[in-house]
């Protein structure tokens, strides 16, 4: 990010729109939604960004065949650079949670550090599809335009800046089947807004139980050595 | 005898959706210590087997060892002690070469003061060391080339595998190339597994060398016992004129090579073709037999042989 600061606008141009948009036609409720899909966004298309970037490194730069062979695990050269597309979602972060620590009276350490944990393991759960991903896509621009679908897919069509309650209970299991439902709804939990106990738990197991399951498929199932 | 560090049996690759294999039983042994290129056209199976000796592909069937190891089993325990300079490489734009050294050899397990202090005497070596500081992406062609052989001669391990390495590097950058890795091997005794289209550099560089096309091994063996052992005839003619076709042709085959008529011959029928050029003063030339020449003629038969089956 300091190599290129110019790119920081880019990054937060989209869950930066959305949240203004929700500020001008809603109200002090949408807004604090709208913070929850914020970070929710960032963090989730953070991770998928890595996807497209892992996918030119190999293509473009057959940077991933100099790392595979070497000493260097798949999964460490996944947090490496998934590490450096975070550090491209930290001001934008940093600024989130100042605006949530202004409008909260209840904003605590405790809020910081929830917040903090689930933006944590959504950030391993993209990053991991976005590895997976990006070791069977075939071209760079499949790439960026799978990584922009997804991001659609796991972060504006769910309820992420929304809550879960407005979709019908007849459909709700389909938003479940989706991570950053769950990490959006810890979140607004998070923030103060209005959440059922039940749901928050089930949120609380099921983010770390997507996390565990994209790891894994990331180590397993993404293409180190090709065959 | 140096001991094999490498050793492929019976290699066999198909990649998805092509009926003929980019490897066909290839047997390929690698000595210890010494320069080994793999001469051929493209598509004739080099990175293929270089991807699969540096475990990042599995073939379809047959085996390789590395250091004695298993490299399609126990792929880790090669990783550690090679690196790889693949081909048509770019470096990343936004990082400088010094960048790319020092990272690349963190991410391997070295600490930064090491990794700075290998960077800095790669750069110097590869006359890099002025750019240090400049982005990748204001670079030209030939310095990023130069850039990603740094990184691979900085870890400093045992089997250096260069795919096309000095493919747009000028040809004061190119002997740069060419003296370190033969430091390399002399000072440090690293084996160096390489591929090329250039005949000059594989004669400059290399002590064995295996011409390889349609995925099989075709010939083995130093420049000199290639160039000698393949083609009887030792001396290349070169004519331009003052010759009829007819008049070549009693003399042996004559190729054509752009605007010339090229014979092989031995040194009783060079002699003759130049006494007579002399009288005619027709416009020859006599040279010894390249690397180049066996080259054409191995693959260019087959080229030829191929095409008679099709016309059949």
């Amino acid at each position: 990010m300091l190599r290129i600061p110019t790119l920081l606008p880019f990054v937060v141009s989209t869950p930066f729109t959305i949240l203004f948009i929700l500020l001008v036609t809603g109200r002090g409720a949408a807004f604090m939604y709208g913070i929850a899909g914020a970070i929710t966004m960032i963090v989730s298309q953070q991770g998928l960004f890595l996807g497209a970037d892992l996918t030119n490194y190999r293509i473009e730069h057959k940077f991933q065949y100099v790392v595979v062979a070497s000493p260097v695990s798949s999964l460490t050269y996944m947090f490496s650079v998934a590490l450096s597309e975070l550090a491209f979602a930290a001001p934008a972060l940093a600024v989130l949670l100042a605006i949530t620590a202004y409008f909260l009276p209840t904003f605590t350490v405790l809020t910081v550090a929830e917040i903090l944990a689930v933006a944590i393991l959504t950030w391993v759960t993209t990053s991991s599809i976005g590895f997976f991903l990006s070791t069977y896509v075939l071209n760079t621009r499949t790439a960026f335009l799978t990584v922009s679908f997804i991001s659609i897919i796991l972060s504006v069509l769910p309820p992420v800046f929304y809550p879960l309650q407005i979709i019908p209970a007849s459909f709700r299991w389909v938003a479940e089947l989706v991570p950053t439902t769950h990490a959006s709804v810890l979140i607004q939990s998070a923030v103060n807004l209005p959440s059922a106990p039940f749901q928050v738990l089930v949120s609380w197991v099921a983010l770390p139980a997507f996390t565990v399951v994209f790891l894994l498929l990331a180590l397993f199932k993404a293409k180190w050595r090709e065959s | 005898m140096p001991n094999s560090i490498i050793e492929a049996e019976g290699l066999v690759k198909y990649y998805r959706q092509q009926v003929k294999p980019a490897l066909d039983s290839l047997n390929l042994e690698v000595s210890e210590g010494r320069i080994f290129t793999l001469l051929g056209r493209n598509g004739a199976g080099k990175t293929t087997f270089l991807r699969i000796a540096t475990t990042q592909l599995l073939p379809t069937s047959g085996s390789i060892t590395v250091f004695g190891v298993d490299a399609l089993a126990r792929p880790k325990d090669v990783r550690k002690r090679i690196a790889i300079t693949p081909q048509e490489a770019k470096p990343l734009w936004s990082l400088n070469p010094y960048d790319h050294v020092v990272l690349t050899l963190m991410m391997r397990g070295e600490s930064h003061s090491v990794a700075a202090a290998k960077a800095e005497a790669v750069l110097k070596v590869l006359e890099l060391d002025e750019f240090r500081k400049v982005h990748s992406e204001e670079l030209s062609g030939g310095l990023r080339q130069r850039i990603l052989i740094a990184i691979t001669i900085a870890c400093d391990v045992d089997i250096l595998f260069l795919d096309e390495p000095t493919i747009g590097l000028d040809p004061l950058g190119r002997r740069r190339v060419w003296n370190e890795l033969i430091r390399l091997k002399r000072e440090k005794g690293k084996t160096i597994v390489l591929t090329t289209h250039y005949m000059d550099e594989a004669e400059a560089l290399s002590d064995e060398l295996v011409i390889v096309d349609k995925g099989r091994a075709l010939v083995k063996g130093s420049p000199s016992d290639v160039r000698t052992g393949h083609l009887r005839s030792r001396i290349r003619v070169d004519v331009s004129d003052g010759f009829s076709p007819s008049e070549l042709e009693s003399y042996g085959k004559v190729t054509r090579a752009g605007n010339l008529s090229r014979l092989f011959v031995d040194e009783s029928v060079a002699h003759e073709i130049s006494g007579e050029a002399l009288k005619r003063r027709a416009a020859i030339s006599i040279s010894p037999v390249t690397l180049d020449d066996v080259f054409v003629d191995i693959v260019g038969a087959r080229i030829e042989d191929e095409e008679a089956a099709r016309d059949e």
